[in-house]
Order: C-alpha cells, then structure tokens, then sequence
C-alpha cells in the first residue's frame, strides 16, 4: 500500500528575523512556506528556502521588490482660448476644441504572488478655485468641484459618458480615492476637466492655476 | 511487490506576503487658459424720429430714413462670433407736455456687419425676435436698429422717449 504523507508547515519569517532554520518530518511531505514582512517603499526583501530530499541538498531564492508607486502629469489641463463672460467648460466627455483634458497617470508595481495579497491606492486631490495672471495683475473664477469633471480609469480613456468617477469628493485628505490594484504592475489614470469662468470684464491675459494630487500605496 | 521505499521529497512553495506603506507621492498639474479682450459696446447714435406727425406712422429701416437708425458699435477678440440681444420697448413714454402719455413703437430692424453702413456691407437681422450673431473683424462690428412709431390723430404733442437695450456675449468660438 502505498503511502503518502502529507504535512504542512507554515514558517513565518520577518525582516526583522530574517534567518529562522526549521526542519521539517524525514518523510514524505509537502511544506508550504509563507514569508511575510515589511518593506519600506522602494525597499526589496531577498528570501532563500533550503530543502533536503534524500540527502540532496536543494534551495531556492529570490528577490521580493516592496510595493511602489508614482504620479506623474501626461497632460496639463488647458482651457485655451477664452472669452469674457463665457464660461469654458473641458469635461471628460466634452473637450472643446484648442483645449486639453489634464491626465494624472499613477505607476508601480504591487506584489501579487499570492492571490490573497492585495494592495490598494489611495489619492486626495487639491481643486483651487481661482487661477491667476502676473501681467497684468487678475483672478479669474475656476470650478472643478462639479461632477463630468473628473474621472479615472484603469488602462483606459474616458470615452463612455455616464461611467465617469466624480472625484471632485476626494478634495481634501479626509476623503480619499481608494482603488485596488489591479496586478503586479498597473498603471491608472485620472482625468481632469474643469470650468474657466471669466467675467465679462475679465482683464486680457494668461491665467494659470495648480491642482495637486496625493497618493500613497498601502498594502491590506 | 510494492517497494516501500519511502521517498523523501519536500516541495517548498514560497508565498511571499510583503506589504508596504509607500511614502505619499504628490505632484502638481498646471491648468491655464488664454483670456482674450473683453468686448466693448458703444452707442453712436440714437434712434431718432425727430418730427411725427399725429396719424402718420414714421418708419425708420435701413430702406427708409436710414439716416435716422440708432448706432451701436462691438469691439473685442478679432474674428470672434458675438451674441447680441436685444430689450426692446413696446411705447415711447412722453414728458413734458406729454407727460403720462405714450406712442407705440413696433417692426423693429436691424443692420450688422464690419464696416457695414445703415443698408450695405452687412447683414439684415430683427431685433425682436431672437439673439442674432455678430462676427468681430479687426475693427469693430456696427449695429443699426431701427423700428416705427405710431402716433394716433389725437396723439399729445410733446417729447417721447424710450430706451434700447443691446446685450452682447462673447459665443465661445
């Protein structure tokens, strides 16, 4: 009769305990081993395991990169053209001619080789509510906090009205964007739209604003 | 016979469970946009009637005194389209000697264009009935309005006066 024993054996392995020999029955077994740890962003933990199968000596290593992240701006958000005392509007569904949809692309990578590790994203934006011009000297009403303004997508465009994610919610920190990610490198945009709203006296002139975004990659 | 030799195999599989909290990344996004000149709106001229005479309506169009239509002029973003509209009164109201009184002023008209005269170089649009477009040239777009009045045989003698409203907004192209 042919026999077969199986076993597991769970290890547990911190950075901070990195070397931890176990031994495990001389019989025929089947060890499932998960190492668990905490890396600093950027950091990398190294693992080895080292086995004996009838004498033979066997090991295995690797290299598990910490989870990272980065936000960069593909495009600026540019109303161009504008004329005093008409609104203009640059929507995720609608960008007027002569302007240009803002993109904030988030990369990284996640570590994903175990299906129960998941990592998730979140983001808070600062939406101002006036641009300004040095020369001459003005302000000039903007709007952002208005839904069909914002959206974000995984790998895509915003190009399917009615599936826009208002993000103008998530404006201040206490109220983030919180996404899963969705593999071992992923790559998500978030699109910004917003309303230039010049008096029909507004000065001519170059005004310019800033809107900030903020994210940070925790692990669950 | 089975052999019993027991075979030693250890297969290691290595989950690797590493979380991190990665430092906050913020980055900032320009928005800007290009504010062109604000349009300005002059009158020129009134619309004026001058004499009227009891039972005799005046017209004033760009076929028929057309000396005599009021005047406004559009300056702003050259080759810009402007919206323009009017508020029209349906009676000039009377003072002086006419005090109290009232003459009805309807059939209004108007002339538009860069550089156009009263009848020429432009294009023919009715004040009263809805927003007409103007396009912006390196000069400015003159606007001509005119209507008629409609004194009655016993029309009070004595001034009348009335005020012409024209709106204009830039129409974003």
């Amino acid at each position: 009769m042919r026999r077969r024993l199986l076993a597991a054996v769970l290890l547990i392995w911190t950075t901070t305990a990195p070397s931890s020999p176990h031994s495990v029955p001389s019989s025929g077994v089947t060890a499932t081993i998960r190492l668990s740890g905490t890396a600093e962003a950027g950091g990398a933990v190294h693992w080895r395991v080292a086995s004996v199968t009838s004498g033979e000596a066997r090991s295995s290593e690797g290299v598990a990169a910490a989870p990272s992240l980065a936000v960069t701006v593909q495009n600026a958000l540019a109303w161009g053209t504008v004329y005093p005392g008409t609104p203009n509007r640059v929507q995720t569904t609608s960008v007027p001619a002569g302007a240009t949809l803002g993109i904030f692309k988030l990369t990284g990578s996640s570590i994903k080789t175990s299906p129960s590790v998941k990592d998730q994203f979140q983001c808070y934006f600062g939406f101002p509510t006036t641009a300004t011009s040095v020369s001459p000297s003005g302000s000039m009403p903007v709007l952002f906090l208005e839904s069909g303004y914002t959206y974000g997508a995984f790998n895509t465009v915003p190009t399917a009205p009615g599936t826009a994610i208002d993000l103008t919610q998530y404006s201040s920190s206490a109220t983030q964007y919180v996404n899963r990610l969705t593999g071992t490198a992923y790559t998500f945009y978030f699109f910004i739209g917003g309303k230039a709203s010049p008096s029909v006296t507004q000065t001519a002139a170059s005004y310019t604003t800033t809107i900030s975004i903020t994210c940070s990659l925790t692990g669950l | 016979m089975r052999n019993h030799l027991v075979r030693l195999s250890l297969a290691a599989v290595a989950a690797i469970a590493l979380s991190g909290s990665a430092q906050a990344q913020t980055t900032n996004m320009s928005a800007s946009a290009t504010v062109v000149t604000p349009l300005t709106v002059t009158k020129v001229t009134d619309l004026a009637y001058g004499t009227v005479y009891p039972g005799l309506d005046k017209i004033i169009s760009g076929a028929s005194n057309s000396t005599l239509m009021g005047k406004f002029t559009v300056a702003g973003f050259s080759t810009a389209t402007v919206y323009i509209s009017f508020t029209l009164p349906t009676n000039l109201a009377g003072s002086g000697s006419a005090a109290g009184q009232s003459l009805p002023i309807d059939t209004w008209n108007g002339y538009q264009g860069v550089g156009a005269t009263q009848n020429t170089g432009g294009t023919a649009f009715t004040p009263s009935v809805s927003t007409s477009s103007v396009l912006l040239g390196a000069s400015a777009s003159n606007v001509y309005v005119g209507a008629s009045v409609h004194p009655t045989y016993t029309q009070v003698a004595g001034p009348y006066t009335g005020t012409i409203v024209m709106t204009t907004v830039y129409s974003g192209s």
